[in-house]
């Protein structure tokens, strides 16, 4: 992959509206998660994922080694690795899907189940659409769901980096949760 | 579903979250009548709220997954998880180089979390448990930093299982439980003699062994006392770092902590112990429930929970209801001082805790001593940040006072003596009035003549005439001729200005006079000013001269609170009240009732009418038990009226009323601008009641006297009209309401009394509403709202209540509003 100096001027570029440098610093981050994903499962079979760890991972290896990073790199970063952890998930809830179908059921990456309790299969799927569906009314929310979620941020984390306050982004977190409940329900 | 309507509902959902049911349900009755369909859609909603609590609670993934069994950590071999933590795993682990045998417990920092500050905390906790030696404690063995460069530290393997879960299982005896914590309370009380607080007691962090001994554990969070360094509390980005059931109402808040911390928690453990339950029962398992009862809920005593049969069971078991025998009393008492919402209230010391628990067990009567006048005040001030600061800044105070307190100890001497000659010359003014007068006299023309006779005597002694202006000043205050009052205090002002030294104790009271003069004028940003100027001197005096600025405070906060300025007004009273109780004079107890009812009219203002009441109740008592019939009653008494008026209490709120107003006819007369106060508050209520007529007849001739006393432009004024544009809307003469409406506002639009505006546009808004003029009404409103906003902040309930008063109206096209959100 390239040198992180890249991403830092990616991210910049994004900041500034550059649609294919958020491309670009999706794909690496994507493609850095999904391989640290892939190590930290080799020769675990029943362990879980610890996203947390992965993203602060990925940001220390990205970012984390310069100390030119600002805090908005941070805030971005955050943002961004949430919601390529969200794709990793996705693409390994549907392949797994896939392979059911398909009867081959040997190799088995991640858990059976979340530890959210959320099965890794078609409960993901609906969840995406979901989220997807959230994201289109209020971006915002979406964008807590991604942190906390599929980053595994806390509350106090996410108030942090969107500068707003704990008991806000807790009250967004919670009418998130209604809205998908709904929603997947629903279906 | 549009983003538009989402918005609606989210705005909505912010409210109704905030509910409890019975108001949720009133609440969503209301939508139903305008918008069924919203109501359904919110219902539906909500409907799903106790799933959503677990619904994707924990993240995708959350278990942290890099340490393994048979992975070598510096000397250690991994064998097995035993459990997690906020900071990291602990395992259970070997030595692999043979040096000896035991086992330790391993602990390690949550792997790929390379966060700076979890690693400080890491390495403080080494520091700490190197410091800390003693049989209860988990011994460190060795600390280090693998080759991966993850910090570790290995303790003493603990094998036993949480005091709570042994109590359950062997249910000893009482007495046997209360011997299990005092082993507790004693290693507690050795790492405090270390300075070092725990942070973090509860029963998983308490094991006990197979042999009865008590190990205690994990002083991840322990916080070094006599270090300030940056990284001792938790920063605004880190997670919590405590369990939220055991922490203590400070450390809810946010809060320093300290070892009083600990001794709560100790309390909440004792509680548990001995009842098998938690001190709060919650309706709703969530933390913000949790946070609500630490902050305010008072536990049902251990003997009373005893005597509660657990689920599923018809009654509580005899072992239990012997054990509330026992507990009731001096063990409930002993508890009630551990977990005492306000630290100062607990028990000095862990020593002090186990010196009870042991008396206890011996039975003997123990320490703690029931609650005192003064340890009810301070539940009531527990809600009040500054007792904690002032505890701080009052030490501080003493260690620099206390150098130049001597020589000023003199100085003050000097002016106790004069103050003494002053009273004597006034007191004696009075009776030569009364001899002449055959025991009646006209107190103001008793005030006139003293003023030209000091003019006379003491007219080469400027201080001495300054105080004696300063006197007349507080006694036409006390008259209600606030005009005649400033125009002597002026006078006293200009002589002091003269002077080239003014004792701190006149000039102090000299200014707070004359700020009261230029509030009860309704010339409240003037009264700001005057009193900031001397700030300094108040601050620099409060150790010598307590009263003196307490009074001044007090004065600063009421003008800072008619002008809406509620912080300035709120850190202004506690200063006040915390001067006031270092007293013990009656003076002293008056100004901690005024202090009191001060507080309560904030708390009320911010929609607390709850503990509003409770405070002014208090403040009553207080009075009456120092001052019997002062005249600081009345006041305490209507606003005490008007308080449980607003709660709906109307049959209290009369009682309360017409005694303030007997007592104001008689000590202020009928045409005295409190007494007029009082009649008002008195019309209001029995407008409400239904006596409509009589309420406007009351009104009316409030308003002429009071426009007489005070002037067309004064505050008290637009009370009035205010009150009877509120009597004409209630007798449906909605153009009369609008007439005195109107005249209100317009009084309040002058930048003194701004703080009322936003009140008397609301109800103009409502009645404009009312009389059909639309436009009139948006603009009112419109423009309450932006004060609103200014004053108070966007998120704040007013503005809510607002918002879906406007929402509810249905506005002509060109008016449509915008649903706000509320971030």
């Amino acid at each position: 992959m390239d040198d992180g100096s890249d991403i830092t001027v990616w991210l910049d570029a994004a900041r500034g509206g550059d649609r294919a440098a958020l491309d670009r610093v999706l794909t690496v981050l994507y493609q850095e998660l999904h391989g640290m994903a892939r190590r930290q499962l080799a020769g675990q079979q029943g362990r879980t994922l610890d996203a947390t760890s992965l993203v602060h991972e990925s940001y220390l290896k990205l970012l984390g080694s310069r100390s030119g990073a600002r805090f908005e790199d941070r805030a971005h970063f955050f943002a961004y690795a949430a919601s390529a952890m969200r794709s990793v998930v996705v693409d390994y809830a549907r392949n797994r899907m896939a392979r059911k179908r398909g009867g081959d059921l040997k190799r088995v990456d991640l858990p059976e189940n979340s530890s959210s309790g959320i099965r890794m299969d078609e409960d993901m799927l609906a969840l995406d659409v979901a989220l997807e569906k959230l994201g289109a009314l209020d971006a915002h929310l979406a964008k807590v769901v991604e942190l906390r979620y599929f980053a595994g941020l806390t509350e106090q984390q996410i108030a942090e980096l969107s500068q707003r306050s704990e008991r806000s982004i807790r009250r967004d977190w919670q009418k998130a949760r209604l809205f998908l409940l709904a929603a997947v329900r629903e279906d | 579903m549009d983003a538009k309507r989402w918005r609606e509902l989210s705005s909505w959902l912010d409210q109704l979250l905030d509910m409890e049911a019975p108001a949720r349900i009133q609440r969503l009755g209301q939508i139903a009548e305008r918008d069924e369909g919203l109501a359904a859609e919110l219902q539906q909603l909500l409907s799903r709220e106790q799933e959503s609590e677990q619904f994707m609670a924990q993240p995708v993934f959350a278990a942290p997954a890099c340490a393994r069994a048979g992975t070598r950590i510096g000397p250690y071999r991994l064998l097995h998880l035993l459990g997690e933590g906020g900071m990291g795993e602990v395992w259970l682990a070997e030595r692999c180089d043979g040096m000896y045998e035991r086992k330790v417990a391993l602990k390690l920092l949550r792997s790929g979390l390379a966060d700076p500050g979890l690693h400080a905390r890491f390495a403080r906790e080494r520091q700490i448990l190197a410091r800390l030696q003693h049989p209860n404690l988990a011994q460190l063995h060795n600390a280090g930093i693998d080759l991966d460069g993850h910090p570790y530290i290995a303790l003493d393997y603990v094998q036993g299982e949480p005091v709570t879960d042994y109590c359950a299982r062997r249910q000893p005896l009482l007495l046997e439980r209360l011997r299990l914590m005092l082993q507790v309370c004693s290693v507690v009380a050795h790492a405090h003699a270390n300075l070092v607080v725990h942070r973090d007691l509860k029963p998983s962090n308490i094991l006990v062994a197979a042999d009865g001994s008590v190990k205690l554990l994990d002083f991840g969070i322990a916080q070094l006392l006599d270090r300030d360094d940056e990284g001792a509390g938790p920063g605004p980005g880190e997670p919590r770092a405590f369990t939220l059931h055991y922490a203590a109402p400070e450390q809810v808040r946010g809060e320093p902590v300290n070892t009083l911390t600990d001794i709560y928690s100790l309390g909440v453990v004792i509680y548990e112990v001995v009842t098998g339950h938690k001190p709060y029962r919650l309706r709703r398992q969530t933390d913000s429930e949790w946070e609500r009862s630490i902050l305010e809920v008072q536990p049902m005593p251990a003997s009373r929970r005893l005597q509660v049969a657990d689920a599923g069971a018809a009654r509580p078991s005899l072992a239990a209801l012997r054990m509330a025998r026992q507990v009731r009393g001096d063990l409930d008492l002993l508890l009630d001082k551990a977990m005492a919402k306000d630290p100062q209230a607990r028990y000095g010391s862990v020593d002090a805790l186990a010196e009870d628990l042991r008396r206890f067990i011996d039975g003997k009567p123990l320490r703690a001593r029931a609650s005192t006048r003064r340890y009810r005040l301070h539940k009531y001030l527990q809600r009040h940040r500054w007792g904690v600061i002032g505890a701080g800044s009052a030490l501080l105070m003493v260690l620099t006072v206390s150098a130049v307190a001597l020589w000023q100890a003199q100085q003050a001497r000097v002016e106790m003596a004069r103050a003494q000659a002053m009273q004597d010359f006034s007191v004696g003014l009075f009776d030569r009035a009364a001899a002449s007068g055959h025991g009646r006299f006209d107190v103001r023309q008793l005030l006139q003549m003293g003023r030209q006779r000091a003019q006379l005597e003491l007219r080469d002694q400027p201080v001495a005439l300054a105080e004696l202006y300063g006197v007349i000043g507080r006694l036409r205050i006390g008259l209600g001729d606030y005009q005649a009052a400033l125009q002597i205090l002026d006078e006293q002002r200009a002589l002091l200005q003269a002077q080239a030294v003014v004792p701190p104790v006149l000039q102090l009271d000299a200014v707070t006079q004359r700020a009261r003069a230029l509030r009860m004028l309704g010339r409240d940003r003037e009264c700001v000013a005057h009193l900031q100027a001397m700030r300094p001197l108040a601050d620099e005096q409060q150790g010598l001269l307590p009263a003196a600025a307490a009074a001044f405070a007090s004065q600063l906060g009421r003008c800072q609170a008619q002008l809406g300025d509620v912080h300035g007004a709120r850190q202004a009273f506690g200063t006040a009240l915390s001067l006031y109780q270092r007293g013990d004079g009656d003076g002293n107890w008056r100004g901690v009732a005024e202090s009191l009812a001060d507080l309560a009219a904030l708390d009320e203002e911010a929609g607390d009418a709850a503990h509003a009441l409770v405070a002014y109740q208090q403040a009553l008592r207080l009075m009456a038990a120092a001052a019997p019939g002062a005249p600081e009653t009345i006041v305490l008494r209507r606003q005490l009226g008007q308080a449980l008026a607003r709660a709906g209490r109307p049959a209290e709120a009369s009682a309360a009323l017409e005694l303030a107003w007997q007592a104001a006819v008689q000590a202020f007369g009928p045409d005295h601008p409190e007494t007029l106060s009082v009649r008002r508050a008195r019309a209001l209520l029995a407008m409400r009641q239904g006596r409509a007529a009589w309420a406007g007849q009351e009104l009316r001739e409030v308003q002429v006297k009071l426009r007489r006393a005070l002037g067309p432009d004064h505050r008290e004024t637009g009370l009035a009209e205010h009150a009877l544009g509120e009597l004409y809307r209630s007798t449906g003469d909605v153009q009369q309401s609008l007439v005195h409406y109107r005249a209100a506002v317009r009084i309040w639009r002058q930048p003194d009394h701004v703080a009322l505006l936003a009140q008397g546009l609301l109800d103009l808004g409502q009645a404009a509403y009312e009389a059909g003029e639309l436009g009139a009404a948006r603009g009112a409103w419109l423009e309450a709202r932006q004060l609103l906003i200014a004053q108070r902040g966007i998120p704040s309930e007013a503005v809510r209540r607002l918002d879906t008063r406007m929402a509810a109206v249905t506005w002509p096209a060109e008016h449509q509003p915008r649903p706000t959100a509320t971030n």
